[in-house]
């Protein structure tokens, strides 16, 4: 026979499964691509909600190694995520020379203007980014 | 309770309304100076700047998001919620757009 402290274990262990899923952010997964006014590729970083440093540890660049459209997860904490797309300098073989921590390094590094949109949870599944030259 | 003939004639007035509230399309017709510009919606490239005309559909979103590029052109982008696409078409009837050349 199980104790009444094991009992009221198990339903605290129950309770707080039940609290940690009911209260799941949503997420969203879009299909991110990035082209210039010509509708050629740019190789872009894909940064959300402002975190550059995130961006770059999961190597979330489109038009880099094949990855064309980027597939991104985003989560939304609030009704809308914001998603900025930053052109990334590349070399001769395509890799990318260095991954830029701002809108500003990338203008400076690159021939683009970086762009940004507001998303939300229910906007379609392809988000398409058209950079314009400097 | 209404009678038979009520219902029916009811029913006759009320068939033609019922697909156009629950419809998730819509017709859309689109223009775009220069010709050469390419007209996206929602990420896919649907047409270039000739007038054309394409079905919006919102069973999959709830906005739709409609972008045109050309070279030497300043590319333009407008997201819209079905509502606001209904009102667009219902007053003006179309997307028209010209496009703001590139400073040199």
């Amino acid at each position: 026979m199980n104790s009444p402290t094991r009992s009221v274990r198990s339903v605290l262990l129950a309770a707080c499964a039940f609290a940690t899923a009911c209260s799941g952010v949503p997420t969203r997964t879009f299909q991110i691509d990035a082209i210039d006014v010509e509708d050629q590729p740019v190789p872009c970083i894909v940064v959300v909600d402002g975190d550059w440093a995130q961006a770059a540890e999961r190597g979330q660049v489109v038009n880099i190694d094949g990855k064309r459209p980027l597939a991104v997860t985003v989560a939304f904490p609030r009704p809308e995520a914001n998603i900025i797309v930053a052109a990334v300098p590349v070399d001769a073989a395509g890799k990318p020379e260095k991954l830029p921590k701002s809108r500003e390094e990338s203008r400076a590094l690159t021939e683009f203007l970086s762009d940004y949109r507001d998303v939300r949870l229910t906007d379609p599944d392809r988000t398409l980014f058209i950079l314009r030259r400097k | 309770m209404p009678s038979a003939r009520l219902r029916s004639q009811i029913l006759l007035f009320a068939l033609p309304v019922l697909p156009a509230c629950g419809t998730t399309t819509y017709r859309l017709p689109i223009q775009v100076e220069p010709p050469t510009a390419h007209v996206y919606i929602n990420g896919k490239k649907v047409g270039q700047g000739d007038r054309f005309v394409h079905q919006v559909d919102f069973s999959q979103a709830e906005r739709v998001c409609i972008q045109a590029a050309a070279k030497g052109y300043e590319p333009r982008m407008v997201v819209l919620t079905r509502d606001e696409l209904k009102a667009q078409i219902d007053s003006v009837g179309d997307i028209r757009w010209t496009l703001i050349q590139e400073r040199q």
